[in-house]
C-alpha cells in the first residue's frame, strides 16, 4: 500500500508548526511568563528550549521517519522497530490513545473562539461592559447556567458541529491536499491577523489617562519583560519554564511523529525542525507575549492578570479590552478568529494518528479511516460536552493532557536511547541533513533529556496527582462523573491495545 | 519598561528572529532537486 508524502519543505514545516502554535501560544505562554519572574522566566525558558524542548522534538521527528520508512505511521509500528519486544507496542498505543482523548475536548474548546467570533463580530460580545457580564455569557454558553444570554447548550453545540466537521473533512482529504493545504491557508492567515492585534495593542498608549495614568502599554509590556531574577532561585519557575516549552512544542503527543512518518526518506529533519521550533517561538514570544498580557494590563493594571488564568485572559479579560476601543468588534472577531485557526490546525492533527493507524495498521482507505475517527471523537467528545459542569473535561486533561505526556515522552526518550540507540539515532537524525548538529548535542539527548523528562514527570505525579487521584476537593455529586471518565481512559487504551494485538496478530499469520 | 526588561524583550526577539529567517532561507536554499513524479507524493511500504 502506498503512503503519501508532504508536497513540499515549506508546506511541511507549515503543518508542523500548525500543529504546535495553538491556544497556549497566545494564551498561556503569557499568563506564565508574567507570573513566573516576568524577563527572567525567559533564561529557564531558554534552558529548558535547548536541553528539553528541542532534542525531544528532533528525537520525536527522527523516529516518526524511521517508522514510515517501514510503513508506519502511528508509535505503536514504530516502537515495535526502535525495540523489538513484545511490549513495545502496547507503550506505543498512547501515541494513538493520547491524541485521540486529547482531541476528543480539543475540538469543543476549539470550537468557542469559532462561536466567540460569531458573537464579536454580531456585536454582542463587545456590547459586555463588566467582568459579571461577561463570565455569565460564558457560563451561559458553555451550558453551566441559563440566563438572559443563553436558554441552552445548542449555539455551543452548533459551533462545536461546524469546527469538528470542518476538522474531519480535512483530515479526510489526506496528508496533502486536506492538512498541508490548511496549513498553507491558515497560518500566514494567523499570523497576518496577530501582526495586525500586535500593532493595534503597541499603539494602545494610555487608554484611561484621567483615573490610571500609570496605566499603559509601557508598563504591560514591563510586566511580562522586567526581569525579577528572585524568582530564579524557586525551582516552581524551572518547572513551570520546562513545561511551558513541552506544552508548545506539541510533545509527547504522537503527532509530531505521525506527521514525520510522511515525510522523505532523506528530507533534512535538523533544518526543518529548526524552523518549526523557531516559527512557534515567534508566534508565541513575539506576537502571544504582545497582545493578550500588555493590553490586559493597560486597561485593568497588573492585578487582573496576576489573579486569572490563562483561559480568563483570553476569553473575558481580552473581549472586554477590546470592547472599549472603536472598532472593537472588528478586533474582536480577529482575535477569536485567530484562536480558532490556532486550534484548528492542531484539532486536525491530533485527529490524524488514529486515521494513520487504521490505514496503515489495518490497510484500510483513507476516508473509511476518517469516517471511524470521526465517530470516536464525536462519540467520546458527547459525554465530555453535556457533563462539562461536573469537569469530566478538566479529569481527562489532567491525566491526558498533563500527567499522560510526560510519562509518554519519559518511555519514548528511554527507548530511543537505550533500546534503539543514541548512535544510530543520531545517525538517522543526520540522514538527509546539510548542516551537522554540534556533538553535545548527541550528549544532552543521551543524558540530560531523558533526566530532565523524568524530573518534570516526578514533580507533576508529586505535587498534583495525589490530591488529583483522591479526587481532594471534588464536589461528592461529580465523583461518579469522575470515576466514569478515568473508566472511559482505561477503556479507550484496552481498545487501542487490542486492535494493536489483532493486527500484528494478522501480519504475523501473512507472513507465515 | 525598565531598560533591564528592554534588553531581555531585545535579546530574545532578536535570537527568535534570527533562527526564524536563518532556518527557513537554509530550509528554501537546500531543498533537493525535483524527485521523479512517481517518487513525489507516495511511497512503497
Amino acid at each position: 500500500m502506498k503512503r503519501e508524502r508532504w508536497a513540499s519543505r515549506v508546506g511541511l514545516v507549515l503543518a508542523f508548526a500548525g500543529n504546535a502554535v495553538g491556544l497556549g501560544n497566545f494564551l498561556r505562554f503569557p499568563v506564565q511568563a508574567a507570573k513566573n519572574g516576568g524577563g527572567a522566566f525567559m533564561i529557564p525558558y531558554l534552558f529548558a528550549f535547548l536541553l528539553l524542548g528541542i532534542p525531544l522534538m528532533w528525537i520525536e521527528w527522527t523516529i516518526g521517519r524511521y517508522g514510515g520508512k517501514y510503513g508506519h505511521g502511528t508509535t505503536p509500528g514504530m516502537f515495535d522497530k526502535l525495540w523489538n519486544k513484545p511490549i513495545s507496542k502496547y507503550i506505543g498505543a498512547l501515541g494513538v490513545v493520547i491524541p485521540l482523548l486529547i482531541g476528543s475536548y480539543y475540538l469543543y474548546v476549539m470550537s468557542w473562539s469559532l462561536g466567540f467570533a460569531f458573537y464579536a463580530l454580531k456585536g454582542t460580545l463587545t456590547s459586555l461592559t463588566t467582568h459579571e457580564q461577561i463570565n455569565a455569557f460564558l457560563q451561559g454558553y458553555q451550558g453551566v447556567v441559563q440566563n438572559q444570554y443563553f436558554h441552552s447548550i445548542w449555539p455551543a453545540y452548533t459551533f462545536y458541529l461546524i469546527a469538528f466537521l470542518l476538522t474531519m473533512y480535512v483530515v479526510s482529504r489526506g496528508v496533502v491536499k486536506g492538512i498541508e493545504l490548511l496549513a498553507k491557508i491558515a497560518m500566514p492567515t494567523l499570523f497576518l491577523f496577530a501582526f495586525f492585534l500586535m500593532i493595534r495593542v503597541l499603539t494602545l498608549g494610555t487608554p484611561d489617562p484621567i483615573n490610571h495614568p500609570d496605566w499603559n502599554i509601557n508598563l504591560g509590556l514591563g510586566y511580562l519583560w522586567n526581569p525579577n531574577i528572585e524568582y530564579l532561585k524557586n525551582g516552581k519557575t524551572w518547572i513551570a519554564a520546562a513545561g511551558q516549552i513541552f506544552f508548545t512544542l506539541s510533545l509527547g503527543i504522537g503527532v509530531l511523529q505521525c506527521y514525520a512518518s510522511y515525510l522523505k526518506e532523506k528530507e533534512d529533519i535538523v533544518v526543518a525542525g529548526l524552523a518549526t521550533a523557531s516559527t512557534n517561538e515567534f508566534a508565541e514570544v513575539i506576537l502571544g507575549g504582545t497582545i493578550a498580557v500588555p493590553a490586559a494590563v493597560a486597561f485593568f493594571g497588573p492585578e487582573l492578570v496576576k489573579t486569572g488564568g490563562a483561559f480568563d485572559l483570553g476569553f473575558k479579560t481580552l473581549p472586554l479590552v477590546l470592547g472599549k476601543l472603536p472598532y472593537g468588534w472588528l478586533f474582536a472577531t480577529l482575535w477569536f478568529l485567530l484562536l480558532f485557526l490556532a486550534g484548528v490546525t492542531s484539532g486536525v492533527a491530533l485527529s490524524q494518528p488514529l486515521v494513520a493507524f487504521l490505514e496503515d495498521e489495518f490497510d484500510l482507505p483513507k476516508r473509511k479511516a476518517a469516517l471511524i475517527v470521526a465517530i470516536a471523537l464525536f462519540a467520546l467528545g458527547q459525554p465530555i460536552i453535556f457533563l462539562f459542569k461536573h469537569g469530566v473535561l478538566d479529569e481527562i486533561d489532567f491525566w491526558i493532557g498533563t500527567v499522560g505526556l510526560a510519562f509518554f515522552a519519559t518511555l519514548e526518550v528511554f527507548i530511543f536511547n537505550f533500546a534503539f540507540g543514541t548512535s544510530k539515532g543520531w545517525e538517522e537524525l543526520h540522514r538527509g541533513a546539510s548542516m551537522k548538529l554540534p556533538k553535545i548535542f548527541y550528549y544532552i539527548m543521551r543524558y540530560v533529556t531523558p533526566l530532565f523528562l523524568t524530573g518534570i514527570f516526578i514533580y507533576w505525579l508529586a505535587t498534583d496527582a495525589a490530591s488529583k487521584f483522591v479526587m481532594k476537593g471534588v464536589d461528592p455529586a461529580d465523583r461518579p462523573y469522575i470515576l466514569a471518565a478515568r473508566i472511559a481512559i482505561v477503556l479507550v487504551y484496552a481498545i487501542i491495545a487490542v486492535l494493536i494485538h489483532i493486527a500484528w496478530n494478522k501480519k504475523h499469520q501473512k507472513e507465515a | 519598561m525598565t531598560p533591564a526588561g528592554w534588553l531581555m524583550m531585545m535579546i530574545f526577539w532578536g535570537i527568535i528572529i534570527f533562527l526564524t529567517v536563518y532556518s527557513f532561507v537554509l530550509l528554501i536554499t537546500t531543498e533537493n532537486l525535483p524527485v521523479p513524479e512517481s517518487d513525489d507524493l507516495t511511497r512503497e511500504k
